[in-house]
């Protein structure tokens, strides 16, 4: 017949798991509020914050370092330059088309070039005057005298040796001061290719400190390279304007300027002009860990749309997360503004949030496989001596019993074991009661004469040996009371009691409880006749 | 029990899995790798190289998860300076990038322990395909430490305007170009020239060549004449050959006839200060359409190219030069990603077609063949096609000559050069000076300071 309720194992099992989940929740809990089982969100937006605040600051100091040594270059050529006027019993507005006059004006301008190159940290310098060698020409009309010296070899931020090349300025500057031509050297600035100089003009005046202006990246005309200016204007005597000087920040040596050492993420660091939530990918500057990748997109405009604590930048092609921060480079801004940014590839987020998704499945599906495991076993091992032991006394009864080292189930069944011997007991005593009486009076009789006589004297006799427990046993078993229930009258264990009977057998020479009993039935019809109890 | 064992053993290995990736594993197109590189194609102007990059990133580089990222593009003299500083770990060095390209002696100078044996990652069938000199000139102690990418030698460029002005005056022809002596005269001719244009203002003549790697001359002359310039690892001073052939460079540089400034002659010619220039036939990408002069003005710079010189009775040979790929070893993602961009570079159409637009030579046989036998007619552009034409006669014609390698030949080489020209210099501002003295006395001074 199946057993109604559960199975004690199957309960076990359940009682374990509902632990199990327990633990696991208050686990999470205890994660979550000490701040180790953050998302993935979470976890990008403090990492990237990290490196946005480390790279704007970086930024910063570098165009203010870039502006200040504008500054004080913009003073020493005008210094320079007026002097040179002043030899040369020139105004500026004569400079014009006088080749020799601009050529050694050049020459004498460019040792104050190289070495400001040297001090401010950038990979150029210029200076582009508001005059011309062929101003009568007019197909030369737009082009503008001046120096732009360049750094050859920008494979560190900063060059031990930095190789120099002319690119804008008269070859005599070069020859005289050892300096190489670029391959795509020119005379002249053509004025359209530099945007800064009349962004400049219009709006410089003498203060300096408030008159410069930091570009987005240009591309440098007849090279590969993209690069950024800091331009400042130049005054001279009675503030008269003679042009723009700065220095030129490339796109390769800002990226050697910036480069992290992320170990987290592919971090790309991008210095932007942000122009209607749209970013124009080849008029930034970038850097990180792994730059290069605006530079090698197709469709360069990426727009922005925020993703919850983080930005998405996103064009046909691909797209970037990450986080971004207004920067501010120079006094005089256009419509667009400046800021800093810090992305990732969003593959490789959507891969980091997919991997944690798994991973942390994975990781509570084997907590839970091996604990519901482990629950099973435990179970199994515990209740197997139960059932270990059922299966004993249904196999080969309680005398059959072998002990399971479990005391509660050993102490069970020697009281199963004590309670079917009583039974037995019992229920031969009822049926032997009448011809044990009969044959004790026979014996009675006969002992008066015989040597059992003597034995029954000798029970008598050593009574008086018992202590006085084993006599309170004996008396219950003179009221026909079960070692169970003497047990229960004293208080004491059935192991006590069968302690006691193996004295008193003993003491008093019987060898079990069917000869005390004999004994003790002459002992009562004795008493009934005396009307006496033994104490 | 076993199958519940087996279940969280491979829960485990999923785990293990899953928490990230060696730095030793091989590439992975899901985990996409950059790596940095520096190479010389193109330095100062627009660069072919690294549009091509920006291709490779598009296509084979996107599909096997690899981007490359220029961190400079230079010369070869100043990445080999860069280079062996970054592997030195000299103060202020940059780290080395992970792919570059360099000659040989430069590899030696960083020590091959650092670079990648491209063995590793190219069958022997694959090997096979590329020209075995090209291949042999990149092998250090038996390991292909430099891999060929495009490979140049030297011819000598001509400024056709100018030349034609000179020509038509003197009745120097481009024939006469063609032999050393014939150059070394039309120098001396064309300064002296030059000088009488201005007749009010006294030695103001031009040089009319420039000689971009002097130091070539020294081993192409000797070589011509069936001598070697290298006696156990130094000049060998001793060799009336060799003498002779210093005599006819030296004294031609103080008569004025060789510009000995510092650079390249494409800066020279566009200013219009020399007519020649023995250079890289890579140089090509390297000169402007114009000359311009003080005021601006400018006419046009037309090109025309002829094999490199040889001596009136010497053999035909020229120098077989050319930057390789190098990479960084030790990681194996990083090392399969530089060996995927060498083949797919030198694969026959990109490399074919890289080097018609840049003045090199394709290094695969395939390739190099269809060059000369066909491709070589298709060229449109006229300089580019005089210049392959000059090429393709000293292919039928010409031994080449690759110059040897020890460790500290190309210290030699530069202050060889260094002082060569400060000596000849310092004799040309000599007036005075006669040549074949001076000659002498800078060869003496060579012999003390080199032999």
């Amino acid at each position: 017949m199946q057993p109604k309720g559960q199975r004690l194992r199957r309960r076990l099992i359940l009682y374990f798991i509902v632990l199990l989940f327990v633990l696991l929740a208050v686990m999470f809990s205890f994660l979550s509020f000490f701040g180790l089982l953050t998302d993935t969100e979470t976890k990008t937006k403090n990492i990237l914050d990290n490196y946005i605040n480390e790279f704007s600051a970086s930024v910063t100091q570098q165009y203010d370092n870039a502006a200040a040594h504008g500054i004080d270059l913009s003073k020493k050529l005008s210094a320079a330059l007026s002097s040179k006027l002043s030899d040369l019993s020139y105004d500026f507005s004569e400079l014009g088309d006088n080749l020799d006059a601009i050529a050694s004006a050049e020459s004498e301008m460019t040792p104050i070039l190289i070495d400001s190159l040297a001090k401010a940290h950038a990979s150029g310098v210029f200076f582009v005057m508001d005059t011309s060698v062929s101003s009568v020409n007019a197909e030369l009309s737009q082009y503008k005298s001046g120096l732009y010296i360049k750094i050859s070899n920008v494979n560190t931020a900063n060059p031990v040796t930095p190789q120099l090349l002319l690119f804008r300025g008269a070859a005599q500057a070069a020859r005289q001061n050892s300096i190489v031509l670029h391959n795509k050297w020119e005379l002249e600035f053509q004025a359209d290719w530099f945007p800064l100089f009349e962004k400049v003009r219009a709006e410089a005046t003498p203060d300096l400190a408030s008159s410069y202006y930091a570009s987005e990246a240009l591309a440098v005309p007849g090279t590969w390279e993209t690069a950024s200016y800091v331009a400042v204007p130049v005054f001279g005597q009675n503030s008269m304007f003679y042009g723009v000087c700065g220095f030129e920040i490339s796109r390769i040596y800002f990226e050697h300027s910036h480069r992290m050492n992320a170990e987290t993420f592919r971090i790309s660091a991008v210095l932007a002009k942000l122009d209607e939530l749209k970013i124009v990918a080849g008029s930034v500057l970038e850097s990180g860990l792994y730059s290069g990748y605006l530079a090698n997109i197709d469709d360069d405009t990426l727009t922005m749309q925020q993703a919850g604590s983080l930005t998405v930048y996103t064009n046909n092609e691909t797209s970037f997360i990450g986080v971004e921060k207004p920067i501010s480079l120079s006094p005089l801004e256009d419509n667009t503004k400046w800021f800093s940014a810090v992305m990732i590839p969003k593959a490789d987020y959507d891969n980091e949030i997919r991997e944690q998704v798994i991973l942390t499945g994975l990781l509570i599906l084997l907590i839970i496989v091996i604990s519901v495991l482990a629950s099973v076993l435990l179970a199994h091992r515990y209740v197997q001596p139960i059932t270990e032991g059922i299966n004993q006394i249904k196999q080969r009864g309680v005398n059959g019993f072998k002990p399971t080292k479990v005391p509660e189930i050993d102490d069970l069944m020697e009281y199963l074991n004590a309670l079917d011997e009583e039974y037995k007991t019992v229920g031969e005593e009822n049926e032997n009661l009448a011809a044990e009486l009969k044959l004790a009076k026979q014996r009675e009789l006969d002992a008066q004469n015989s040597p059992a006589v003597s034995a029954y004297e000798n029970f008598l006799k050593n009574l008086k040996t018992l202590t006085k427990t084993e006599r309170a046993v004996f008396n219950y078993y003179m009221e026909n009371l079960t070692a169970q229930e003497i047990a229960g009258k004293m208080f004491i264990a059935l192991t006590t009691v069968k302690f006691h009977n193996k004295n008193i057998y003993a003491k008093l020479g019987v060898s079990s409880r069917k000869e005390l009993m004999i004994y003790v039935n002459i002992m009562k019809e004795e008493q009934c006749g005396s009307g006496s109890t033994v104490s | 029990m076993k199958r519940v064992l087996s279940l969280a053993l491979c829960l485990c290995l999923i785990l293990t899995q899953l928490a990230g990736c060696s730095a030793k594993e091989p590439m992975n197109p899901k985990d996409t790798i950059t790596l940095t590189m520096w190479h010389v194609y193109g330095s100062q102007t627009d660069s072919l190289m690294n549009e091509m990059i920006t291709e490779f990133n598009r296509t084979t580089g996107k599909d096997n998860g690899v981007t490359i990222t220029v961190t400079s593009v230079s010369n070869s003299d100043d990445i080999h300076t860069a280079l062996v500083a970054s592997a030195k770990n000299q103060p202020g060095a940059g780290s080395l990038p992970d792919i570059f390209v360099c000659y040989p002696k430069t590899a030696i100078e960083m020590g091959t322990d650092l670079l990648m044996d491209w063995n590793d990652y190219f069958s022997e069938e694959e090997k096979s395909q590329y020209i075995p000199a090209f291949m042999e000139e990149g092998v250090i102690d038996d390991e292909q430490i430099i891999f060929p990418a495009a490979k140049s030698s030297e011819v000598m460029f001509i400024n056709r305007t100018v030349f034609e002005r000179f020509s038509k005056d003197t009745g120097v022809t481009l024939d006469d170009l063609v032999t050393w002596e014939g150059l070394f005269d039309a120098s001396i001719r064309y300064a002296v020239w030059t000088d009488a244009q201005t007749p009010d203002v006294a030695g103001d003549g031009k040089a009319f060549l420039f000689y971009d790697m002097p130091f070539n001359y020294m081993q192409l002359s000797a070589h011509q004449l069936g001598e070697d310039l290298f006696s156990d690892k130094r000049i060998d001073f001793d060799s009336p050959i060799i003498k002779s052939a210093w005599d006819k460079f030296a004294q031609t540089a103080i008569s004025g006839g060789i510009n000995l400034g510092d650079g390249f002659g494409t800066s020279e010619m566009m200013i219009g200060e020399t007519v020649a220039n023995v250079a890289s036939t890579a140089s090509i990408i390297y000169f402007k359409d114009t000359v311009t002069y003080p005021d601006n003005t400018s006419e046009p710079l037309e090109l025309i190219s002829l094999p490199y010189p040889v001596f009136m009775d010497g053999e035909k040979s020229v120098i077989q030069r050319g930057v390789g790929l190098g990479a960084l070893s030790g990681d194996k993602a990083h090392e399969e990603a530089a060996a995927l961009f060498a083949k797919w570079f030198t694969e026959m159409h990109i490399n074919t077609d890289f080097c018609i637009e840049t003045g090199y030579m394709p290094v695969r046989q395939d390739a190099y063949e269809s060059l000369f036998a066909e491709k070589i007619t298709q060229i449109d552009n006229p300089e580019f096609r005089s210049l392959f034409e000059a090429i393709a006669v000293m292919y039928r014609d010409y031994s080449f000559y690759t110059p040897p390698l020890w460790d500290g030949f190309a210290k030699l080489q530069y202050d060889f050069v260094a002082e060569m020209k400060a000596v000849l210099l310092s004799s040309q501002e000599s007036v005075d000076a006669n040549t074949s003295e001076a000659s002498n006395l800078a060869w003496r001074h060579l012999n003390e300071s080199f032999g």
